[in-house]
């Protein structure tokens, strides 16, 4: 089970983009969070104008440094790192397509559950970009977390 | 299944992973990986791990049962 992914993968340097990228959405969701908080207690409301803008940065930003860092190459992409690629991909998509199975039936019968068509649309939005973030966020985890362990591994049997 | 006697060559060889996986263009967790049987390399790969010890690759690896 190999694939040549070095072909069609971003430069390394993309990656150390979306961490980058990643940091930035980092500050910026606290800094929603934090002022989401002192809003609440002073019932100060979000203009209209922001709403819009705020969910988009909030969910581009963090979207775009995943998919960076995910398509990106490793400093040293060897055939072994495309082997463990390859098993994480082939492990998301076996849970990905079990997901499918039982996740869309279900939000189905909720979004119909649903009584304002507002809503509706918003859970929509929701069931179609969530699923692709939760995989390739599973992906990066069983990725970078294998890469991670066989490191480990590797620096305490030394020499 | 395969086994192979990369480390014991190297111990020959007195080189470290890091030194053998520089020489030969991969990352030293891969040399740890083939070495623990937890990876099995490609034809190039094997090809340059023995041109390196001077062996035949039928020499550093072969299949067990």
């Amino acid at each position: 089970m190999r694939m040549k992914t070095r072909t069609f993968l971003f430069p390394y340097w993309c990656q150390k983009t979306g961490w980058w990228l990643a940091a930035v959405s980092l500050i910026w969701w606290i800094t929603i969070i934090i002022r989401a908080l002192l809003d609440s207690e002073n019932c100060v409301e979000m203009p209209d104008w922001m709403i819009q803008p705020t969910l988009f940065l909030s969910f581009i930003l963090p979207s775009a440094a995943l998919f960076l860092v995910c398509l990106s190459r490793e400093k040293q992409e060897d055939e072994y790192i495309e082997y463990i690629r390859s098993r994480s991909v082939f492990v998301v998509a076996i849970i990905g397509f079990i997901t499918a199975l039982i996740y869309f039936p279900f939000t189905n019968i909720g979004v119909r559950l649903l009584e304002f068509s507002e809503y509706k649309t918003y859970m929509v939005y929701i069931q179609i970009f969530i699923n692709p973030i939760i995989l390739t966020l599973l992906y990066l985890i069983i990725f970078k977390g294998s890469l991670f362990i066989n490191w480990i591994k590797s620096h305490n049997d030394g020499q | 299944m395969m086994d192979n006697n990369l480390r014991v060559e190297r111990a020959i060889k007195r080189i470290s992973q890091a030194q053998l996986a520089e020489a030969i263009g991969v990352s030293r967790q891969t040399i740890f990986a083939i070495e623990n049987n937890k990876f099995v390399p490609s034809t190039e790969l094997a090809l340059k791990l023995s041109a390196y010890f001077g062996k035949t690759v039928n020499e550093l690896f072969w299949l067990t049962d």
